[in-house]
């Protein structure tokens, strides 16, 4: 075949305008601050409620999980049902979710729907009942998919991994599914407390104008609340560091988990950390991929990430390889660490991946749920815009030789775990 | 609304633009009107196992992501029973490479004996993680071949059996590749801040030398009306009993299909609809109930799925279950349950057309039925259902003999 493509492939440009744009700022009348961006091209909204309800709060297992999940169950007037009718009605979503420091209520919702919707929202902020009769099925409709999930071996490995991390801490509190009976209405009730909206914070995206801010203000900043004094974050925990298995019989494939604690997001070494995380499993063509996945073929998939919380930052590198090559493929993975350990990244991979980074970062930019998602990212640990700008030019700077001192000071064998879930 | 122009390159590739004003990104999506239906039944699994070789290298460059990376850009792809879809999402500075890139893998691939082996052993780690490794993972393999007796949806797009991904050979990439991979087979959409007329003129430019080829087409018989009751267990232990119902429906792009959507949202979307409402919170006999569709381009699946409740006998639930289906059929679905679910469809739409790589994938997706103009009569197709209609489909497609059950019981 004759030749009939330019053989030169074009010039790519990493030089991307990339402008951060922030959230502005009004306090409702009842002093919870609303952060809101306006942007996008669709009459959409979404709100969002943070409280400092998470994990972290909780003095027993699945405390959280239900406390938060019971908000949808009941109001002194409505029912789980009626809520979720009255919501749907309108084509909106109202759901709920925890993690490890934070729990919310997160609403999407058309514009033209948005009064419809904050009534059913203001209900559940002032009226929750957590009928008795609604959490029995809850927690057996919990408790059935807790089973389901203790039979992928990925979830076994995650959690053993927040035990032995997170050991003492309740981020790392282990739990069974018999721990499902154990825990009652009052227990529930008195994880709400966490609820407080003294703590909460707003984050509204999309078409946002005047309108939709005093609708907010309208019924949710006219809702009483007590200022709660809350207690200190639990911070101590002792890792227990080396090598861990947790047996899966008849697997056909073993979950890995390798990782490790990190500085606190925002600190100094923490931006070059998350560009050796990319290189070393960040991304479709990192080292981890490169080497387990297209030169080896033992995995569909295999991947590093940095997790922030609180109280630390962890660092995870995570896969699902068959069960024979388990040994092999931790092997693989400790290796790679050591070549970052021992061996400066070439210029031709640093400059891909530092415009693959620019790159994500513009498209994590890219709409107002995404703009506000990126500002809770900071704010909910008590940073500023600059973490932006120290990426930034991190990305953009940072040398080899950096990346290879902060690998030899955080790829340390004895500071990791190293586990994996499957058969013997 | 999605506003796009359109043109077909004389080698019949047909390109899409759509401009957005709004974004520094932009996306670039290559449908191939290829996928698991047009395999061979003694090699399933090969249109998806082709696209992960899609990501191999071609002559001109040894490997795809590492370009896509440098330019700032990330990439994947899926395979459906119907086609198969590659897209490349980017600041839209570099769209000239993302062209370049697409163009130049449609051209030819690199076919190495290294890449079909790696790609071969990740598919199977594929299959194992996604399809045998989860409690449930296998109900398709399983549901396929009992609900299809002829059509080749009779199997999963990973593939029937795992010996079928072994089986393959260079040579086979080589024909598929050759007789698929055409630009008169593919549909090209671009979606980002970029006028219409220069998306065209760099289509032109990267595409228009690739020589098209006449498509030959894998014959395949259409499934036969079902007309008797179906039902297997699968043997899998599992940590809940669960089971499927399965009944044959009408393929995506058949009126019908939007009163059968309908219908399954009233049934099950959401903590309002209809058996959620009786059998999970008022008579809680299951934990969880779904229903959904395959929408499929030939004639598709309407698809009940019940988690049961500890301690709950499956035939009484399944008989409660019927009852409320019962109910269905005899006295249809109320004005106000249908506005809900339109209304839920067009808050999905919005959601739909929010960014550029979403817009880009249903618009080839539309063009591939059968014309990109449906992207925009979705939301008018929904509204025009009537209650009438879906009591009309719900009869035609609820019906005992329609039914293929799958049980898993063994916990």
């Amino acid at each position: 075949m004759s030749e009939i493509l330019s053989p030169i492939i074009p010039l790519p440009t990493s030089d991307f305008k990339i402008t951060v744009r922030e959230p502005q700022k009004i306090l409702l009348s009842n002093t919870i601050p609303v952060y809101y961006i306006d942007a996008g091209t669709q009459d959409i909204i979404r709100l969002e409620i943070f409280f400092d309800a998470g994990i972290i709060r909780q003095q027993k297992p699945f405390q959280a999980l239900l406390a938060n999940m019971m908000l949808m169950e009941g109001t002194k007037t409505r029912t789980g049902a009626q809520i979720s009718e009255d919501v749907d009605f309108y084509g909106g979503y109202l759901s709920v979710d925890y993690a490890k420091d934070f729990s919310t209520i997160t609403l999407h919702i058309l514009n033209k729907y948005f009064e419809k919707a904050l009534v059913v929202l203001q209900d559940i902020l002032m009226n929750s009942v957590f009928p008795e009769s609604e959490l029995d099925k809850l927690i057996k409709s919990e408790r059935s998919a807790y089973a389901i999930d203790s039979e992928k071996v990925g979830y076994l490995g995650q959690k053993k991994l927040n035990e032995v991390l997170y050991n003492g801490h309740p981020y790392g509190v282990h739990s069974e599914v018999s721990d499902f009976n154990k825990i009652s209405r009052d227990d529930v009730v008195d994880f709400y407390k966490q609820y407080n909206l003294s703590s909460a914070t707003i984050t509204l995206a999309g078409n946002i104008k005047e309108r939709e801010l005093s609708l907010v203000d309208k019924f949710i900043g006219n809702i009483p609340f007590d200022q709660q004094k809350k207690a200190d974050l639990p911070r101590n925990f002792k890792a227990l560091y080396g090598d861990h298995f947790v047996e899966k019989k008849d697997a056909l494939q073993s979950a890995i988990k390798i990782g490790g604690h990190l500085p606190m997001k925002g600190s100094d070494d923490f931006f070059g950390l998350l560009m050796l995380n990319t290189i070393l499993g960040g991304y479709f063509g990192s080292r981890l991929m490169n080497n387990l996945r297209e030169d080896k073929g033992w995995t569909y998939g295999i991947s590093s990430y940095i997790e922030s919380a609180a109280v630390s930052s962890s660092f995870i590198v995570s896969t699902e390889v068959k069960g024979d090559i388990t040994q092999k493929a931790i092997t693989e993975i400790f290796k790679e660490m050591d070549v970052l350990k021992q061996e400066p990244v070439s210029a031709l991979e640093l400059d891909k991946v530092r415009t693959y980074m620019l790159g994500k970062f513009l498209k994590n930019l890219d709409g107002p749920f995404e703009l506000s998602d990126r500002f809770w990212g900071i704010h909910q640990f008590g940073l500023t815009y600059d973490y932006y700008q120290k990426y930034l030019s991190t990305v953009k700077g940072i040398s080899a030789a950096e990346l290879q001192n902060l690998a030899q000071k955080y790829f340390i064998r004895e500071k990791l775990v190293s586990l994996s879930v499957g058969p013997k | 609304m999605i506003n796009y122009k359109q043109k077909t390159l004389a080698n019949g590739l047909k390109v899409i633009a759509h401009r957005d004003t709004s974004t520094p990104m932009a996306a670039l999506n290559i449908l191939y009107k290829v996928g698991a239906r047009d395999e061979d039944p003694k090699m399933t699994g090969f249109a998806h196992l082709f696209e992960h070789l899609m990501f191999g290298g071609t002559p001109a460059i040894p490997e795809f992501d590492a370009v896509v990376q440098n330019m700032g850009g990330e990439s994947n792809a899926f395979t459906t029973n119907d086609y198969t879809n590659y897209y490349v999402t980017f600041p839209k500075d570099n769209m000239e490479v993302a062209f370049w890139l697409e163009a130049d893998r449609m051209k030819g691939l690199a076919f190495t004996q290294k890449s079909l082996d790696t790609q071969k052993n990740v598919v199977i780690e594929e299959f194992k993680q996604r399809y045998l490794n989860q409690p449930y993972g296998d109900a398709w393999l399983k549901l396929r071949p009992v609900i299809y007796k002829v059509h080749p949806y009779r199997w999963a797009t990973i593939g029937e059996k795992i010996e079928h991904i072994e089986m393959a050979q260079l040579q086979d990439v080589k024909d598929f590749f050759y007789r698929y991979y055409l630009p008169n087979n593919a549909v090209l959409v671009f979606t980002g801040d970029v006028e219409e007329e220069v998306v065209f003129a760099m289509a032109e430019k990267y595409f228009a030398a690739i020589p098209s080829a006449e498509i030959k087409r894998t014959n395949y018989l259409q499934e036969p009306a079902q007309n008797e009751f179906r039902e297997i267990d699968s043997d899998l232990k599992v940590p809940v009993r669960s089971f499927y119902q399965v009944y044959p429906m009408k393929q995506r792009n058949h009126d019908d299909y939007y009163a059968a959507d309908l219908l399954s949202d009233v049934l099950a979307r959401g903590m309002s609809s209809r058996l959620y409402l009786k059998l999970v919170k008022e008579n809680p006999l299951f934990t969880e109930l779904s229903a959904y569709l395959t929408g499929s381009v030939d004639p598709g699946l309407f698809i009940v799925h019940a988690m049961l409740s500890d301690d709950v006998d499956m035939d009484h639930a399944k008989q409660e279950l019927e009852k409320e289906m019962d109910k269905i059929l005899a006295t249809g679905i109320t004005e106000n349950e249908l506005q809900k679910v339109v209304h839920k469809s067009e808050t999905s739409l919005v959601y739909s057309e929010m960014n550029v790589l979403n817009k880009a994938m249903s618009v080839a997706f539309f063009e591939m039925l059968g014309d990109a103009a449906l992207v925009n009569e979705q939301q008018d197709k929904f509204t025009k259902v009537t209650t009438a209609d879906v009591l009309r489909v719900a009869k035609q497609i609820i019906r005992k003999e329609n039914c293929t059950c799958l049980n898993y019981k063994n916990v």
